[in-house]
């Protein structure tokens, strides 16, 4: 940590210095199981929907993550909620990690330096979430030169300015983002679709700098939103801001120490406009989190991370107001406030010969606080019971102990074991009615009738790498156990509902499965190929007979192939092949008149399948020039290249030519889509 | 939120060029038949009726079976019984004429089981008020909106069934809601539909407000709520069927409801 490495060069006469911090068999002698670090380079060269580069769906190509639908920067890992991922942005938890509905992610590959995601045991230093942490670190910037990069494409532009503030001190680093999508919407023939206007655009601003060999401070931020309008009688806009002020400290040679202040918010707005009345709802969960970070190194062998943490969440779960020309009307969900404190300790041993281990605790708690009315709700969904808390004052509070384990055996430089125990809880829970998560989707917290969610995960794998670690294979096992899993009641209204606890249903969740993963690492062609065979259940009270169903993301089988290869200097080819069984859904089974009106029968939940996807991507990159200073690039890809019909949806309708038939219709998003994209550097 | 979905799936299906819908062949599992019942129980000057006919199977043409060797008892809770009788293609009639403030029971009796259902009916509320208003529609133009208004009592929970006729039949048109947060206000209703097109001067529109208990209301507003899902795409839910108050496992309801009207002549 102490050593001044400079990754860039550092004047353009000297040679480039690659220095590498990892040795090449880091995953058979490291403690880590479970988890998947992204090089950028990689992610950029993968072929993606319209071109936008995206590291959540390059994730989802991993074994264990799998894509929360067609086109969906949303993700479940080992059988877990999308809203059960930990997704941080230079510390900052981001609440919703996508633009447009899902299509897009929030982070844009130019402003960030490396993604790393712990699907099996993360650190103690994590905590909060379920299934998974994503941690995302921006780009500190180079303090070296200026350059500008950018890249123009099919849907969005982008540019990123970064220089130094001192050189060798200091640097920054601003990115932005904007799309285009609804300049396309003109040419559209619907006057209805001519109307709307469709957006996003987000910025990432990083800037560190360092006082001494002891401190250094570094401030991130980040800025989002979304707007989805039609004409100006409809309009809702989304989004995220995060802001991380750190600073490192050096004590000595072996304690070195982070403190960090991170702000983060996400809200929704939406105007509806009728001339005779203007209608607005807005929500937001906004969080002020202090981190004290420390880790010391005992000994080459033996190294240890302590520290605390303290969040202080504020959310207004919806407000809605009505102005008309004869009465107003304001409407305000009780706004909710709390505390989560959160203690931790690891410590990373190894033994002499073959085995290391890596063991933590972390204690963490939740606190509801006043100033608010805290109900109860009966098993019917009735209030019980409700109290009056002051501002301040302490209502429901939760502790929980959370251990975690990672064992080691390297049988030789080429084989190991490793074994792991995680305990996570999750006390921030996401509402949503809707099967793919929308921005009014709503965030609440533990209370007197939802409790922590918990899981515990054991994990086994087998590593081993050959022809001197250019190849890595894999096999890991987990089952993992949810407690306090929540799903709601049959059409749960969630949206501007003072008792929407009462909505809730509870029960367990179960998941377990096998990932197998071969990566070649180096050479003129690498890649990877991935395979999981998992099943993912839940048993929830009042659901399916309170017998365990199918989770929606409960996929059997999950094939992944990446290979990119470098036809000469300046092409590169790359590849990706997706296959994976369909999700569980349920279809109905019969059918019933009343009133004279036809419905459908359902039973089972989640019994039946969607068809099977599968898809091929292909990319190439042609890259023009490439000098130290100046880089610019062309990049083709061919979305769903064999144009497969993957079934975005399947909807049960009357048959038009025979009205006492019913027939299923499926439809399918996206079929084969060209893109083109041009990058820059300079 | 609905249509800013459409939006977005329409902008983004221009940006494919290529999204498509066809009709598909699915093998649907088939499932045990299950009892349908529906039925009312009013203080208006009507024939009650009680339905009940059998889910078929998803591929079958819609020819549902009706159930006519059933027997069907309704009760109150001041000791009268009625055995409704089965008239063929028309249900079991009975002859009970509501009152605001009993308690009714049904008891249907078949094929060695028994579905349950027990409300209370209402107490009525008078229409104060019909009107036609004007809305502007999200193309700018005026739309007309059939307005009611009440008194909703206070300190009462209290739920609405809004049925619309055009000169004398069903319009198709119904709103239903519940004083939520409006407990003790005039309560204005608004409706806006294609049902009433056609309509001219002249033409009689007659609001009738049901007064209705809390499992009714929420039977209309689950099956509301899940009409729309399905699917497994942008905005769907999880489909289930609607919540019934009747127990047994039948699907279906058991209204009793209390009713008031009043007309609006077209001028």
């Amino acid at each position: 940590m102490t050593k001044k490495i400079k990754l860039q060069t550092k004047k353009s006469q000297l040679k480039k210095v690659v220095i590498k911090t990892k040795k090449d068999n880091d995953q058979i002698i490291s403690t880590e199981m479970g988890v998947e670090k992204l090089d950028m380079k990689m992610i950029n060269k993968i072929p993606v929907l319209f071109g936008e580069r995206d590291i959540l769906k390059t994730i989802q190509l991993l074994p264990g993550v799998k894509s929360a639908g067609e086109g969906n920067s949303g993700f479940y890992v080992r059988g877990g909620s999308a809203d059960q991922n930990l997704v941080l942005l230079d510390e900052a938890p981001v609440y919703n990690a996508s633009h447009l509905l899902g299509f897009f992610s929030v982070f844009n590959s130019d402003a960030i330096k490396d993604v790393k995601l712990y699907k099996g045991t993360a650190p103690a230093i994590y905590g909060g979430r379920l299934s998974s942490v994503l941690d995302v670190k921006m780009k500190d910037g180079n303090n070296q030169n200026y350059s500008v990069s950018g890249g123009v494409g099919l849907i969005a532009s982008r540019l990123n300015i970064e220089g130094p503030i001192v050189k060798d001190k200091g640097s920054f680093l601003v990115s932005a983002r904007r799309t285009y999508a609804d300049v396309f919407t003109a040419f559209s023939k619907d006057t209805n679709i001519q109307k709307a206007k469709l957006y996003f655009y987000d910025f990432n601003a990083k800037a560190n700098y360092k006082f001494n060999d002891k401190n250094r401070i570094y401030l991130s931020g980040y800025f989002g939103k979304d707007v989805l309008g039609f004409g100006n009688q409809f309009g809702i806009n989304w989004g995220n801001a995060t802001g991380t002020l750190r600073w490192n400290h050096i004590y000595n040679q072996k304690l070195f120490s982070n403190t960090s202040l991170i702000f983060s918010n996400f809200n929704y707005n939406i105007d509806v406009n009728l001339g005779s009345a203007e209608f607005n709802i807005n929500s937001r969960i906004q969080d002020w989190n202090l981190k004290q970070d420390f880790q010391y190194f005992a000994s080459k062998r033996s190294d240890f991370k302590f520290g605390i943490n303290s969040i202080y969440h504020n959310i207004i779960p919806g407000a809605l107001s009505i102005r008309s020309d004869d009465a107003n009307f304001d409407l305000e969900i009780s706004k909710k406030y709390a505390l989560e404190n959160a203690a931790y300790a690891s410590h990373k041993y190894k033994f002499n010969g073959a085995f290391n281990i890596e063991y933590g605790l972390r204690l963490s708690s939740w606190s509801n606080l006043g100033p608010g009315t805290f109900y109860s709700y009966d098993a019917e969904g009735n209030q019980s019971d409700s109290t009056k808390r002051k501002k301040g004052e302490f209502g429901k509070t939760y502790f929980n102990l959370e251990p975690r384990l990672v064992a080691n055996y390297t049988i030789d430089g080429e084989n190991s074991v490793k074994a792991s125990y995680t305990r996570n809880t999750q006390n921030l829970h996401l509402l949503s009615n809707s099967n793919t998560g929308s921005p009014t989707d709503l965030w609440i917290g533990s209370s007197n009738n939802v409790k922590p969610e918990i899981s515990d995960q054991v994990a086994l794998g087998y590593f081993r790498n050959f022809d001197k670690n250019n190849y890595e294979v894999s096999a890991e096992v987990y089952y993992k156990y949810m407690r306090n899993q929540i799903d709601y009641k049959p059409g749960a209204e969630l949206l501007l509902n003072e008792n929407v606890e009462s909505q809730l249903l509870y029960g367990f969740g179960r998941a377990y499965g096998i990932e197998l993963f071969a990566k070649k690492k180096y050479g003129r062609l690498n890649g990877w190929v991935g395979y999981t065979l998992s099943k993912t259940e839940r048993k929830i009270n009042g659901i399916n007979n309170n017998e365990f169903y199918n989770a929606k993301q409960d996929r059997t089988h999950e094939i992944s192939i990446v290979g990119i290869y470098e036809l000469t200097k300046k092409l590169t080819f790359s590849s990706t092949w997706i296959y994976y069984t369909g999700n569980a859904i349920t279809y109905p089974r019969g059918k019933y008149t009343i009133d004279n009106q036809t419905y459908f029968l359902y039973s089972e939940r989640n019994a039946d399948r969607m068809p099977d996807y599968h898809r091929l991507d292909l990319g190439l990159t042609w890259t023009r020039k490439k000098t130290d200073r100046k880089e610019s690039s062309w990049n083709f890809s061919i979305y769903n290249a064999y144009n497969r019909a993957n079934a975005y949806s399947i909807d049960f309708q009357e048959n038009p030519d025979n009205p006492a038939q019913t027939q299923a219709v499926q439809t399918t998003l996206f079929k084969i889509i060209p893109s083109i994209s041009y990058n820059f550097k300079f | 939120m609905k249509k800013s979905k459409l939006i977005i799936l329409s902008i983004l299906s221009i940006l494919s060029f290529a999204s498509c819908e066809k009709v598909i062949d699915l093998k649907l599992d088939n499932t045990d038949p299950r009892l349908v019942i529906s039925g009312a129980i009013s203080d208006a000057d009507s024939i009650p009726i009680i339905k009940i006919t059998q889910t078929i199977d998803y591929n079958e043409p819609n020819n549902f079976p009706e159930i006519q060797d059933a027997t069907v008892v309704v009760r109150d809770d001041f000791g009268g019984a009625d055995t409704f009788q089965a008239r063929s293609r028309q249900g079991y009639r009975g002859v009970t004429l509501g009152v605001p403030g009993r308690t009714y029971s049904l008891a249907v009796f078949h094929d060695g089981k028994e579905y349950n259902s027990s409300v209370k009916m209402p107490i009525p509320i008078a229409i104060d008020s019909v009107n036609i208003e004007a809305i502007t529609g999200f193309g700018g133009e005026e739309l007309p909106l059939l307005t009611t208004y009440f008194q909703d009592p206070k300190g009462e929970k209290n739920y609405y069934y809004l049925n619309y006729l055009i000169n004398g039949e069903n319009s198709g048109d119904f709103s239903f809601l519940s004083d939520d947060l409006r407990d003790g206000e005039e309560i204005q209703v608004g409706t806006i539909s294609d049902d009433y097109e056609g309509v001219e001067i002249g033409d009689t529109l007659t609001v009738q407000l049901q007064c209705i208990d809390a499992s009714m209301y929420e039977y209309y507003r689950t099956l509301e709520a899940l009409e729309s899902g399905g699917g497994g795409g942008l905005g769907s839910t999880t489909p289930d069927n609607p919540v019934s108050n009747i127990t047994g496992g039948a699907l279906g309801y058991f209204k009793v409801f209390s009713q008031t009207e009043k007309d609006f002549i077209i001028q």
